[in-house]
């Protein structure tokens, strides 16, 4: 590993070995959280074994269950918000404050921790370009810095990196679980304050849900922030079955995250190969392409979700994830078309240039000559339209969540959420629908800014600026 | 400089098309090589020039294997090059390399120096590591080795003394005797040397590229750079420095040096000229700067519309050019530093497309000595405006109609009839034409009047066309070595600079 | 840079003066002082060259004089007068139809998706107030002008259905659409083959001579200069470092720039031997002027070079030269060394 060169003025970190005091900061992040990453990955590959009839499904949830086990620094358990009153003051809850400061605080902290996470890569990045790369510039770097000063690109990038740490840290942010709100609520007990009886009674959490359901005008409805009469605090009030509409929110960014990214990366996987082929080579095989995309784009997407979802809602295949599985294959296999589009044309200009040409002088491989000479200069394309087509996906899946075609119940997803509350909209329940539904327009939104950030920072035309200065350069040998 | 030695390339009746055909109905492909033979000897730079069209580009990417071609052979080393794929032709690709004309655009921008020169080495996985045996016959055993094959050369050559084996590695391989190590085993008599390389290839490959790097005149910290943070010319010795990586015998250069300022260019042609003299290089040198060629090229020959109509010794031509084409070329070049001392033969018109060649000789639209039928005596300046008439109809034949042109001559409109009069009186105003020749014209006009430009063009050529118009010319010696393809070197006309000079006078 | 005046010896007043032009770029690296003090005169009816290779600031002087210099760049000081009229002073438009520039690339210059007709009678019609069947009569009498063979038919066409060639003359049909007085021609043969190059040179030559036209010939190309010129400035580095009349500086060049570039071109060295080049590399003039831009690169340098800017002194009849050897005030200059 190369040493830091020496730098007089400002050090990225003022020690000796820079990378060594990065890499144990980093150790310490992780180690600190690692129950809840673990938790997130293991439940993916445990929640797509637990559907298929492939083996391995009962060793995957036995390390899930061990994984389940590993101490998190902020845990539910740390701090609580479960708690009950007891007539003089909280207990239960973390530092015997309201649950809803406490689940305020937890919140707050795990964000904290997101965002050092997210500084803690920043601050590697940095390190490693000013101190340990061999190159002092590369044409990277241009792009880097031009994404750093495009504000409504930073701000989708912030937009979408809270979106992925709901998802990431799901489990830890609702105020419940979805175990213990949705799935077994007859299984769980929670203790309450009865100010009529004026004592603590114990009651199962499917009973109190029954008693907070928000239908209209009702007076057991729970609007956001608002406590119910159990003493449990409901950032995003409850929904019509009385559950807890946070939770809800927060495990359906998981699922809709999960099929978003898979889609679109199968997308762009086939999308991008495709292109690369096209453009390389040319004639009758971009032909082929052409006509083999416009007979995909010609196919009823929706009609063939709604089949094939029917069809293979019995089986195997259709439970993976609630049918969110089946989604995303037919996204991407209806998708890549227009991917494959906008990134033909990219991707034809660069087979035009002079370095193919000389790469291929030499015999290098087209496959080499692919990855090495053209893939590099699509990349930016595949980042911009990755990203919006990603943002597309959430759209594509809350809506066929809302029409109930997409991931089945009881699964959490935000569409769904949506049509739960479409009969409430105009009267006082009307959060059920609204805050998906802002949530939904904010994170795709983010998704576009984003990728808008990404295109300008790639995009020639910030060039424009450079070349006025190029103009007075000198050219010699 | 005939040499009993088999030429390193021998290019014959070579001819590319492009045919850029749509499915349902194909234009003419373009005739971009259209029968070229020559051929190239060891050491020698040979000089490829012609205007831009000419096909001289196509021609060098046509040796390397860039382009197909179309009919033709290229032979090099006994094997036709044209006819490899796949392997065979990877294999080809190693022993000849090209220098691009752009250097901002023939180095892949994110990848640094050191990356670009490295990649062919990666590509061919080089080095080959190839292992001859003297004193006996033995086997080769090793991980990274491979035997020499009978045409190559061996990259380390081990030397068996009973038992004992002395290693020497190739000079201009980054490798000593000391990174490796050869043992020899003897078993039936017939001893094994197994020889390993203790130093790793990609090692060997990074100090080739420094090697390569120093000798096109860069530093070592260039090896971490990129392109962008260069200069034109230190990116052109960049490109020259990747042709070279896997040691080729040929080098073809297109433009090496056309995008370049003055004084960069000369740093460019010592540094060619010098890596010929150190490397034992053969180098196809295209351009159409004449002035460069001049200085760097041995053997010229001169391109005109996918022929070359003219090859021989640089100097012969350059001082007493034989073709028609090759004088108008040398005396276009302008200011004092022009090897041309005569005026200045301007040449009408432009080039033909490629695409609808003339029949006979490519030349003849413009050709400032064309023989002229004996059935008219015509000054020169009427010839040529009949030439430009028949030129404006072969061009409308080619052009692209609207579509409302057939509808117009349907309905009986004139389509571009009253134009054509004016071209025409504007063509031969000034001219006499007897009464024979008038009316010939007025057949043609009235053939184009009807839609048909190209029956317009061919009774212009029926009347006013001469033999370079039918035949295409066989390539005549003029000297040593030396051809060129013009009617007139036949015996019974008149010599070309002649004919040139005297009608110079005449216009 | 108050030397020896850069007219040279004219009864009438220059049609164009250029004095002390600054032309600096403000990128977000450095400050680029492309041209630094360029001083030069247009008279009617002659053709000056300016000549340089890349990077000299010929391309940015030139543009200065159309005012189509964009930010980054801006012009910091000096004059460019056009019959009188600074123009530096946001005089462009009220010159518009006087001056007219062609470029190098004649294919950037069209667009594609108009007829060729189309552009000039654009050009007609803003400049002369032609319109209609007029100005298409005006158009191809313009094309015939510029010597494009078939001129009716021509006109109705696209520029991709002409040749190089053509599309530069078309160009220059164009530029004369305005009936200017200067015409700035900006690299106009460097994109094109030799014998059209010719074709276009003689052209040019021919409508001087028929319409008293001044024109101003940039590009790096001295062949070119030597044929088409009748004064040279040699530009180096943002300055102009000689100017003569173009055969005096073919002849005898002074500036050891100028010297070192007539060597380089390979047309003046036998075959055989190596060809003289210049050791170093254009500078990027990144502030003002502190010293001879020329004299790390030069074979004839010496100690007051690294000191001092040069100032124009007269080196023969009608010619200057900014070198200190030629500056009898410095020691080790005084006469053509």
């Amino acid at each position: 590993m190369a040493r830091a060169h020496e730098t007089t003025s400002e050090t990225v970190l003022p020690t000796e070995s820079p990378a060594a005091l990065w890499a144990g900061i980093g150790a310490l992040l992780f180690v600190v959280e690692a129950g809840a990453f673990f938790d997130f990955f293991v439940g993916i590959v445990a929640d797509f074994l637990a559907a298929t009839p492939l083996p391995g499904a009962g060793l995957v949830n036995g390390v899930e269950n061990a994984v389940e086990r590993i101490p998190t620094l902020l845990s539910r358990e740390l701090i609580p918000n479960g708690g009950y009153w007891n007539g003089s003051r909280w207990v239960g809850t973390f530092l015997g404050l309201r649950p809803g400061v406490a689940w305020g605080i937890r919140v707050l902290l795990v964000y904290l921790y997101a965002f050092a996470f997210a500084g803690w890569a920043v601050l590697g990045y940095r390190l490693y370009r000013r101190e340990y790369r061999t190159a002092d510039w590369t044409p990277r770097d241009d792009m880097v810095d031009r994404f750093r000063g495009h504000k409504w690109g930073v701000f989708g990038l912030v937009v979408v990196f809270m979106f992925v740490t709901m998802a990431v840290f799901a489990p830890t942010l609702g105020p419940t679980t979805v175990d213990k709100n949705m799935r077994d609520s007859y299984s769980y007990e929670i203790n309450y304050w009865n100010g009529e009886a004026g004592e603590v009674q114990t009651t199962l959490v499917g009973e109190a849900n029954l008693a907070s359901q928000s239908r209209g005008d009702t007076a057991d409805r729970v609007l956001p922030m608002g406590y119910d009469d159990f003493g449990r605090f409901h950032p995003f009030g409850t929904m019509p079955s009385g559950q807890d509409l946070f939770t809800f929110i927060a495990s359906g960014s998981r699922i809709s995250l999960l099929i978003g990214l898979l889609s679109v990366g199968l997308s762009v996987s086939i999308a991008t190969t495709l292109a690369l082929i096209a453009a390389y080579y040319k004639g009758r095989i971009d032909l082929g392409l052409v006509l083999a995309s416009d007979s995909v784009m010609a196919m009823p997407q929706l009609l063939l979700l709604i089949m094939l979802t029917t069809v293979l809602a019995g089986t195997w295949l259709g439970g993976i994830y609630s049918g969110g599985f089946v989604l995303a294959l037919i996204f991407a296999g209806t998708g890549w078309t227009y991917m494959w589009r906008s990134l033909r044309g990219p991707a034809l200009q660069v087979s035009e240039r002079q370095w193919i040409d000389a790469a291929k002088s030499f015999g290098q491989r087209p496959r080499t000559i692919m990855r090495k000479h053209m893939l590099p200069y699509i990349t930016g394309y595949l980042l911009i339209y990755g990203s919006m087509t990603l943002g597309g996906a959430i759209i594509s899946i809350a809506g066929l969540s809302f029409l109930g075609l997409g991931i089945s119940a009881p699964t959490p997803e935000w569409g769904r959420a949506i049509n739960l509350g479409q009969d409430y909209v105009a009267t006082g329940s009307w959060h059920i629908s609204l805050i998906p539904g802002l949530l939904i327009t904010i994170v795709v939104t983010g998704f576009n800014a984003l990728g808008d950030g990404v295109r300008d920072a790639i995009d020639p035309q910030s060039d424009a600026a450079e070349e006025g200065g190029a103009a007075g350069r000198g050219g010699g040998a | 400089m005939t040499t009993a030695e088999t030429p390193v390339i021998s290019v014959e009746k070579l001819k590319t098309y492009y045919d850029e055909g749509g499915y349902v109905r194909s234009p003419p492909p373009v005739k971009a090589v259209d029968g070229v033979s020559f051929d190239i000897h060891k050491g020698e730079t040979m000089g490829l020039v012609g205007e831009s069209g000419c096909g001289k580009t196509t021609l060098g990417r046509t040796i390397l294997g860039l382009n197909r071609a179309t009919d033709g052979t290229v032979t090099a080393a006994g094997t036709d090059v044209t006819e490899l794929s796949g392997h065979e032709r990877r294999r080809w690709q190693r022993r000849v390399g090209m220098v691009f004309q752009d250097p901002d655009e023939s180095l892949n921008d994110r990848m640094t120096v050191g990356e670009i020169v490295q990649e062919p080495l990666q590509s061919h996985d080089w080095p080959f590591l190839r292992v001859g045996v003297e004193g006996a016959d033995a086997e080769i055993a090793g991980n990274d080795v491979v035997p020499v094959g009978p045409d190559d050369a061996a990259d380390i050559t081990v030397r068996l003394h009973g038992d004992e084996a002395e290693v020497t590695v190739r000079e201009a391989l980054p490798l000593s005797g000391e990174d490796v190590n050869a043992g020899v085993e003897r078993s039936d008599g017939r001893p094994t040397v197994s020889v390993a390389v203790t130093k790793a290839k990609s090692e060997i490959r990074r100090e080739r590229a420094f090697g390569l790097l120093d000798q096109v005149g860069l530093s070592e910290d260039h090896f971490y750079r990129y392109p962008h943070q260069f200069s034109g010319g230190q990116r052109q010795r960049v490109g020259i420095a990747r042709a070279l990586a896997l040691e080729p015998d040929f080098l073809v250069l297109d433009e090496p040096v056309s995008a370049l300022d003055v004084s960069v260019q000369a740093r460019i042609i010592n540094l060619l000229e010098d890596l010929q003299h150190e490397l034992g290089l053969t180098y196809l040198f295209i351009a159409h700067d004449l002035s460069v060629v001049r200085h760097i090229a041995d053997r010229v020959a001169v391109m005109y519309l996918g022929n070359v109509v003219e090859l021989g010794p640089t100097e012969d031509v350059y001082e007493n050019p034989a073709h028609p084409y090759t004088v108008s070329l040398l005396s276009a070049i302008p200011g004092s530093g022009s090897p041309w001392e005569g005026g200045r033969v301007t040449l009408r018109g432009t080039p033909p497309s490629p695409r609808d060649p003339p029949a006979g000789c490519p030349f003849a639209t413009r050709c400032p000595a064309k023989i002229r039928p004996d059935d008219w005596m015509l000054p020169e300046r009427t010839w040529r405006a009949l030439d430009e008439l028949r030129v404006v109809f072969r061009t409308r034949a080619r052009a692209e109609g609207s579509a409302a042109d057939p509808v117009k001559r349907l309905v009986g409109l004139d389509v571009a009839g009253e134009d054509l009069e004016e071209t025409v009186a504007d063509l031969l105003a000034e001219h006499d034409l007897p009464a024979e020749a008038e009316s010939v014209v007025e057949a043609a006009i009235e053939r184009a009047r009807a839609g048909d430009d190209a029956g317009a063009a061919e009774r212009l050529r029926e009347a006013f066309g001469s033999r370079c118009d039918e035949e295409h010319p066989d390539g005549h010696d003029r000297g040593e070595d030396w051809t060129s393809e013009c009617l007139r070197h036949e015996p019974g006309y008149e010599g070309v600079a002649e004919t040139i000079a005297a009608r110079e006078e005449d216009t | 840079m108050n030397g020896v005046a850069p007219g040279g010896t004219h009864e009438h007043n220059p049609l164009l003066s250029v004095r002390d032009l600054e032309v600096v770029f403000h990128t977000e690296h450095e400050e680029i002082h492309a041209v630094d003090g360029v001083s030069f005169d247009i008279h009617e009816g002659e053709t000056v060259g300016l000549v340089g290779e890349s990077g000299s600031g010929k391309s940015v002087a030139a543009r200065s004089i159309l005012g189509l210099v964009d930010s980054p760049g801006h012009i910091e000081g000096g004059s460019i007068e056009f019959r009188g009229d600074d123009l530096t002073e946001d005089n462009w438009d009220a010159h518009r139809g006087d001056i007219a520039i062609v470029f190098q690339d004649p294919s950037s210059s069209l667009n594609p998706v108009y007829t060729v007709g189309n552009q000039i009678t654009e050009a007609l019609r803003i400049h002369q107030g032609l319109r209609g069947t007029e100005a298409t009569e005006e158009a191809v009498s313009l094309l015939e002008d510029v010597g494009i063979p078939d001129a009716p038919r021509r006109v109705e066409e696209y520029p991709h259905q002409l040749s190089g060639g053509m599309q530069q003359r078309a160009v220059i049909a164009m530029a004369l659409a305005c009936d200017p007085d200067l015409l700035v021609c900006d690299e106009p043969t460097t994109a094109l083959d030799v014998t059209i190059q010719a074709q276009i040179l003689d052209l040019l030559a021919d409508l001087q001579r028929a319409s008293d036209l001044a024109i101003l010939f940039i590009t790096h190309d001295m062949g070119v200069i030597e044929d088409a010129t009748d004064r040279v400035n040699v530009i180096y580095a943002g300055e102009i470092v000689e100017r003569a009349p173009t055969g005096p500086l073919f002849e005898r060049p002074e500036h050891p720039y100028t010297r070192a570039l007539l060597k380089s071109i390979p047309g003046r060295t036998e075959p055989d031997e190596r060809l003289p080049t210049i050791e170093g590399e254009v500078p990027t003039p990144t502030g003002p002027a502190e010293d001879c831009r020329f004299a790390p690169r030069c074979p004839k340098a010496f100690a007051d070079c690294e000191r001092t800017v040069p100032e124009h002194v007269s080196v023969g009849e009608d010619r200057t030269a900014a070198c200190l050897l030629h500056d009898p005030a410095y020691d080790g200059g005084g006469d053509s060394a």
